[in-house]
C-alpha cells in the first residue's frame, strides 16, 4: 500500500514538473506574440477605460482643490510676467527677421514628427511605461524621442511592434538627463531621489541657477537630443553631502493628465 | 456551481479593468493592488487550478504593461501565492484570522520580491514607493477582510 502511494506521489510529481516546464516555456517564448495582442484587446476596451480615467482625474482635482487654486494664482502672476517678456521679445523678433533678410539666412526646418495616442500606461506605478497606438508600420523605431507639441520631453520608445510601441517616460527608473539651464547655460544632471522627485545634482556652488529657471536637454545626452524642455527649478535643496556642490528640486514640465496625444520625432534617433 | 465561477471570472475582469485604467500613471506613485487582493480571496474559496489560470492572466497583463523583464510578475505572483497555498496547508483556510495571516503574508512576500527585484535591477529609489504600495494594499486588505467577515457573520 505504501509502495503504491509512493508511486502515485512520484507519478504526480513528474506530471507536475513536466507541465510546469511546458508552461514556463510557453509563457517565456510567447512574449512577442502576447504583448501586441493584449494591447490590441485592451485598446478596444479603452472607451470605457477613458471615462474611468477622466473620473479619476476629476476626483483627484476635487481632493486637491486648494492646491489647484494656489497653482492658478501663481500661473496668473507668471502669465503677466510672460506678457511683459513677450513685448520685449517682439522687438527682438523684428530685429532678427530684418537681420535674416539682410544676411539671407535660411530658416531651419523642424523635425519630422508622427502623431500618436497614449493608449495604456503601467498600472503598477513603478516603471513609467506607456503604450502608443503606432508601430513599425508607420516607421517608428526603438530609441526615437517622444515629445509634446510644445517640445516638452515625454520619453523615448523602447520596443516597437507592427501597430504598437512601448515607451518609457522620463519618470522611469534609472533615467538621468543631462540638462542645461536656459538662462545661465549651466550644465547639470537631473535624476531621481529616494522619493522619486527630480533633483538637479552636482551643481557647482558658484553656478548661477535660480528658482524658476527652465532646463532643457543638453547635447551630452545619450538618449535624448538637444533643446527639449524638461523641468523648472522649484526650490533649493540643502541636503547635499558635499559642500562644494548644491542641489535643486525640480518640477517636471510634463503633466500626464494633459497628454493623451504625443509626437514622435522620426528623423533623428539619438545614439544611432 | 458554474454560476459561481462565471461570477468570479466577471468580477476578476472588472477588477483588472479598474486596475489598468484607474491606476494609469506615468509618474512613479504608490498604487493600490486590487488585483492581488482579489487573487488572495480567490485562493480561499476556489480550487488551485482556477487560481493558477487567474494568476496566468494577471501576469500576462502586468508583464505587458509594466516595463519590467517579461515573466517578472508571473514569477513573483507564483512565489507569493504559492507561499499562500503552502500556508493554507497549516492554517485553517475558512477561519477569519488565518485568512488575515495568509493574506497579509502573501502581500508581504509579493512586495518583498518586488523589493529584491529592484535591488537587483539597481533602482533602489523606487523601494520607497514599493513600501508605500505594500502599506496601502495591506491596509485595504485588512479593511476588506473585516468588512467581509462582518457580512458573513451577519
Amino acid at each position: 500500500m505504501k509502495q503504491k502511494n509512493n508511486f502515485h506521489f512520484i507519478f504526480l510529481l513528474v506530471i507536475f514538473t513536466f507541465t510546469s516546464i511546458l508552461l514556463f516555456n510557453l509563457y517565456f517564448s510567447q512574449e512577442k506574440n502576447l504583448k501586441p495582442k493584449l494591447v490590441y484587446g485592451l485598446e478596444k476596451g479603452g472607451l470605457i477605460g477613458n471615462y474611468l480615467f477622466n473620473f479619476k482625474n476629476w476626483a483627484d482635482d476635487l481632493l486637491h482643490f486648494n492646491n489647484l487654486r494656489k497653482q492658478l494664482s501663481e500661473l496668473k502672476y507668471e502669465n503677466i510676467n510672460f506678457v511683459n517678456q513677450l513685448q520685449n521679445f517682439n522687438e527682438i523678433k523684428k530685429e532678427n527677421s530684418l537681420l535674416k533678410n539682410a544676411l539671407e539666412i535660411k530658416e531651419e526646418t523642424g523635425w519630422s514628427v508622427e502623431l500618436a495616442k497614449i493608449i495604456l500606461t503601467d498600472p503598477s506605478g513603478l516603471t513609467g511605461s506607456f503604450w502608443i497606438n503606432k508601430g513599425t508600420n508607420t516607421g517608428l523605431k526603438d530609441g526615437m524621442n517622444v515629445i509634446l507639441g510644445d517640445k516638452v520631453l515625454v520619453g523615448r520608445l523602447i520596443e516597437c511592434f507592427n501597430s504598437y510601441c512601448r515607451g518609457e517616460s522620463i519618470f522611469s527608473p534609472e533615467t538621468k538627463i543631462s540638462v542645461e539651464d536656459l538662462r545661465s547655460s549651466t550644465l547639470a544632471i537631473a535624476e531621481k531621489d529616494i522619493k522619486g522627485n527630480f533633483r538637479l545634482r552636482l551643481v557647482p556652488y558658484e553656478s548661477d541657477i535660480q528658482i524658476g529657471d527652465i532646463l532643457v536637454t543638453s547635447s551630452e545626452n545619450a538618449n535624448f537630443f538637444k533643446g527639449l524642455l524638461v523641468a523648472k527649478v522649484k526650490k533649493f535643496s540643502p541636503s547635499s553631502d558635499i559642500s562644494s556642490v548644491k542641489e535643486f528640486i525640480l518640477e517636471p514640465l510634463l503633466n500626464f493628465s494633459q497628454i493623451s496625444s504625443v509626437l514622435i520625432v522620426i528623423d533623428i534617433i539619438p545614439n544611432e | 456551481m458554474l454560476n459561481r465561477y462565471f461570477f468570479n471570472f466577471l468580477s476578476f475582469l472588472f477588477i483588472l479593468f479598474i486596475q489598468i485604467y484607474f491606476g494609469m500613471v506615468l509618474f512613479l506613485s504608490p498604487v493600490l493592488n486590487i488585483a492581488l487582493i482579489f487573487l488572495i480571496f480567490t485562493l480561499f474559496y476556489f480550487p488551485l487550478l482556477y487560481l493558477f489560470f487567474l494568476i496566468f492572466l494577471s501576469a500576462i497583463i502586468f508583464d505587458t504593461l509594466s516595463g519590467l523583464f517579461w515573466g517578472t510578475n508571473f514569477i513573483i505572483l507564483l512565489i507569493s501565492l504559492g507561499a499562500g497555498v503552502l500556508l493554507t496547508r497549516f492554517l485553517e483556510k475558512s477561519h477569519f484570522f488565518s485568512q488575515l495571516i495568509v493574506g497579509e503574508s502573501i502581500i508581504f512576500i509579493y512586495y518583498l520580491c518586488l523589493f529584491i527585484t529592484n535591488l537587483v535591477l539597481k533602482t533602489p529609489y523606487i523601494n520607497f514607493i514599493i513600501f508605500q504600495q505594500f502599506l496601502i494594499t495591506s491596509i485595504f486588505y485588512l479593511f476588506l477582510s473585516f468588512l467581509f467577515n462582518k457580512i458573513v457573520s451577519k
